[in-house]
């Protein structure tokens, strides 16, 4: 994995105080730090680079949330119609992404292409806290939708203040989305059981050839044992699932090598799906990937996928895989609608609170006993 | 800035820095200047030395030398102006008296990058707005790229219109794959949206199967061009599907089996876009009562076939 290492540090002054900010400025005490309460000006320059993204990215802005701290999950405001989600919640502590994936939606998702940190912790907490107070149901929380959710821990320092918190709450979940492996913050608190670390997962040869400056495969299944032994629950998705020639057998093989060694306490999987403006981007950006020349079709949203029958068998015979070790892993789909689900996993949930329920009931019980015939009285129970 | 007539002798016809215009079309004008001479005076930068620099009018003075004339009325631009407010004024001359091509300006572009020495953050802060083009390294590159086409992609840009987005997948070839594409266009005539397609799906193909672009147009390719039981138009749709086949071989597959499925069933059904949705349609139109029973009929008989549950499981 490739560090994060900025040429150039902006500081919004009103987060001045935050301890993330404090950490960051100690970790790079050499590196230029300009305090403005202005957007930085680097962001009126950025296009007259070839590459903006990648020169944005030398560019980190701490600043102050101001928007909605905690949102649902994107896919539930999508226009695709029937639309199956998991009612998800995400904190936005961070926006993008010092990884350079290829596949990865944030090249075409914004117009500050800067690493920003948002360094209102408090408010944050703040926030999770009146939403648990209001809400009666188990939920999660996960903070790896705009940004990987420990790429910079190390640098921020984010997980300490929140898996504690978590490990407070009896009715939510934090899950950490990466793909990297800086645990080390990690492995100084006990989750309670409340914390979830989810590595995005690819066979090792996609890793090499996709995701670019992150954690090795190797790297990240030896990140999650030690998570695994210092308490943390571990989630894997499968996002994006990548149609090589040799899809089947590679999938087999991550599916041996995941399951052999960890009882996830769920897999998402979620079929490659780009728009096209980050077609372009990807074009643009990686000119000799095959990444985008598989048999894409528009789909509804506008959404360039996989044709639905292919979709299907790719969910088919990798949910297979799994059903073969664990049958009762809560495993869903993601951003995908009914007509899939129901011809890949045999069932449709009957809402999102439903799915949520599944994934988070499995979580206690998991625990608690390992009767699978109980659990898969569960399963009959919340599947239609 | 004096008027005169300049012998074409003391103009240096090779020094085209100051040219602008691509692939022109001079039959007009020269048997305009045939018929009343050079209406417009071309505009000349004194050299100092007794010798003039064309700033325009290079296809005025062009289509006098081919018709014989000896002068030319010019204004003299003096010693003390740049080339570059030459260039500039050359540029500014032209475009208010017409509409320049995108080679044009991807020409203007590079002439201010190499001859004149002009910064990139120049160039897109200052020119590109100047020739109607948006501020940004997106569109500075789109141009700095459609200068390095082959000559002949560059020609049928100017002489088919294409768009920006059209050209741009040009960009993704190899000069010699470029030129193998443009012999092949010059035997078939594509709309712009479908040479769009047709460029990305050979571009795509050629990625994935590591196959060469010439060994794709040469070979299947022309075959059908050559085809000359087929008109233009059914030459354009066996092509389309030859490489449609090529690029979705699976879904080809499917749509191909779901076309013959429905025609033995006798029934105008339609699956959605890329068969997304698993439902089928199906629109049917009756004047009577007789008609709607026909339609009845042919339901009842459909619903029989083993190939009702295969189009079904298709979809």
């Amino acid at each position: 994995m490739i560090f994060y290492r900025p040429s150039k540090i902006y500081v919004d002054p009103s987060v001045g105080d935050s301890p993330i900010t404090q950490s960051i400025l100690k970790t790079f005490p050499d590196v230029p730090c300009d305090y403005t309460c202005e957007k930085p000006n680097i962001l009126n320059q950025l296009s007259g680079y070839s590459d903006p993204l990648l020169e944005g990215k030398k560019h980190l802005w701490i600043t102050r949330n101001q928007g909605k701290l905690l949102k649902k999950c994107g896919a539930s405001t999508s226009s695709l119609n029937n639309l199956v989600c998991c009612n998800y919640f995400i904190l936005d502590f961070s926006f993008n992404c010092h990884f350079e994936c290829v596949y990865c939606f944030l090249q075409e998702y914004t117009n500050l292409p800067l690493m920003i940190v948002y360094a209102n912790i408090d408010e944050m907490l703040h926030a999770l806290q009146e939403l648990l107070d209001t809400t009666s149901s188990s939920i999660r929380i996960g903070t790896g939708e705009m940004a990987d959710s420990l790429a910079l821990d190390e640098i921020t320092g984010f997980s300490q203040y929140l898996v504690p918190f978590f490990a407070n709450q009896k009715k939510a979940f934090l899950e950490l989305k990466t793909k990297s492996d800086s645990i080390q913050n990690l492995l100084k608190w006990d989750p309670k059981g409340q914390t979830v670390v989810a590595w995005s997962m690819s066979p090792s040869s996609y890793i090499q050839k996709y995701d670019f400056k992150t954690a090795s495969f190797e790297e990240r299944l030896k990140a999650a044992k030690l998570c695994e032994q210092a308490g943390y629950k571990i989630a894997f998705h499968l996002d994006p699932l990548i149609a090589e020639p040799t899809w089947k057998e590679d999938y087999q093989e991550l599916i041996d090598h995941l399951f052999s060694n960890f009882n996830p306490a769920w897999v998402s999987l979620g079929a490659l799906r780009f728009n096209a403006n980050l077609k372009s981007m990807i074009q643009k950006r990686f000119p000799h990937t095959t990444l985008t020349v598989g048999e894409f079709v528009s789909t509804p949203d506008g959404k360039k996928r996989y044709f639905r029958q292919f979709r299907e068998e790719l969910y088919q015979t990798v949910h297979g895989y799994i059903e073969k070790y664990h049958r009762q892993t809560p495993t869903y789909l993601c951003m995908e609608n009914k007509v899939v689900w129901q011809n890949s996993m045999g069932s449709v949930p009957l809402s999102e609170q439903d799915l949520e329920k599944h994934i988070v009931t499995h979580m206690g019980t998991f625990e608690r006993c390992q009767n699978l015939s109980l659990l898969l009285f569960l399963r009959g129970l919340f599947f239609a | 800035m004096r008027f005169e007539d300049i012998s074409i002798s003391k103009i240096q016809l090779d020094n085209r820095t100051c040219e602008i215009s691509f692939l022109s079309d001079l039959t007009v004008l020269r048997n305009s200047i045939q018929q009343k001479g050079i209406l417009q005076p071309v505009h000349l930068k004194a050299l100092g030395t007794g010798r003039f620099q064309v700033v325009s009018g290079f296809k005025r003075i062009d289509c006098a030398q081919a018709l014989g004339f000896t002068s030319i009325p010019a204004f003299i631009l003096e010693d003390e102006i740049s080339l570059l407010e030459c260039f500039e004024r050359a540029v500014e001359e032209n475009f208010f008296s017409r509409k320049f091509n995108v080679i044009e300006k991807a020409g203007v572009i590079q002439k201010l990058e190499k001859e004149f020495n002009i910064s990139k953050e120049v160039l897109i802060q200052k020119y590109l707005p100047f020739l109607g083009l948006n501020a940004s390294e997106t569109v500075y590159q789109i141009y700095k790229n459609s200068v390095t086409l082959d000559p002949f992609v560059q020609e049928y840009i100017v002489r088919d219109h294409l768009p920006v987005y059209v050209i741009e997948e040009f960009f993704k070839f190899s000069l010699p794959d470029q030129r193998v594409i443009i012999l092949f266009l010059q035997s078939i005539h594509f709309s712009v949206s479908t040479l769009k397609e047709f460029l990305v799906w050979i571009y795509e193909i050629s990625l994935r199967d590591r196959s060469s672009i010439s060994d794709m147009l040469l070979e299947p390719l022309k075959a059908i061009v050559q085809d000359h039981t087929l008109d233009g138009r059914q030459k354009l749709q066996v092509l389309r599907q030859w490489l449609k086949n090529k690029r979705y071989p699976r879904l080809s597959t499917l749509e191909t089996r779901f076309v013959m499925l429905k025609q033995k069933l006798h029934l105008p059904l339609e699956a959605t876009e890329f068969f997304e949705d698993n439902k089928l349609h199906m629109k049917l139109s009756f004047q009577n009562k007789k008609e709607l029973e026909q339609w009845i009929e042919k339901m009842k008989e459909a619903s029989l076939k083993p190939e009702l549950d295969e189009i079904l499981k298709i979809v």
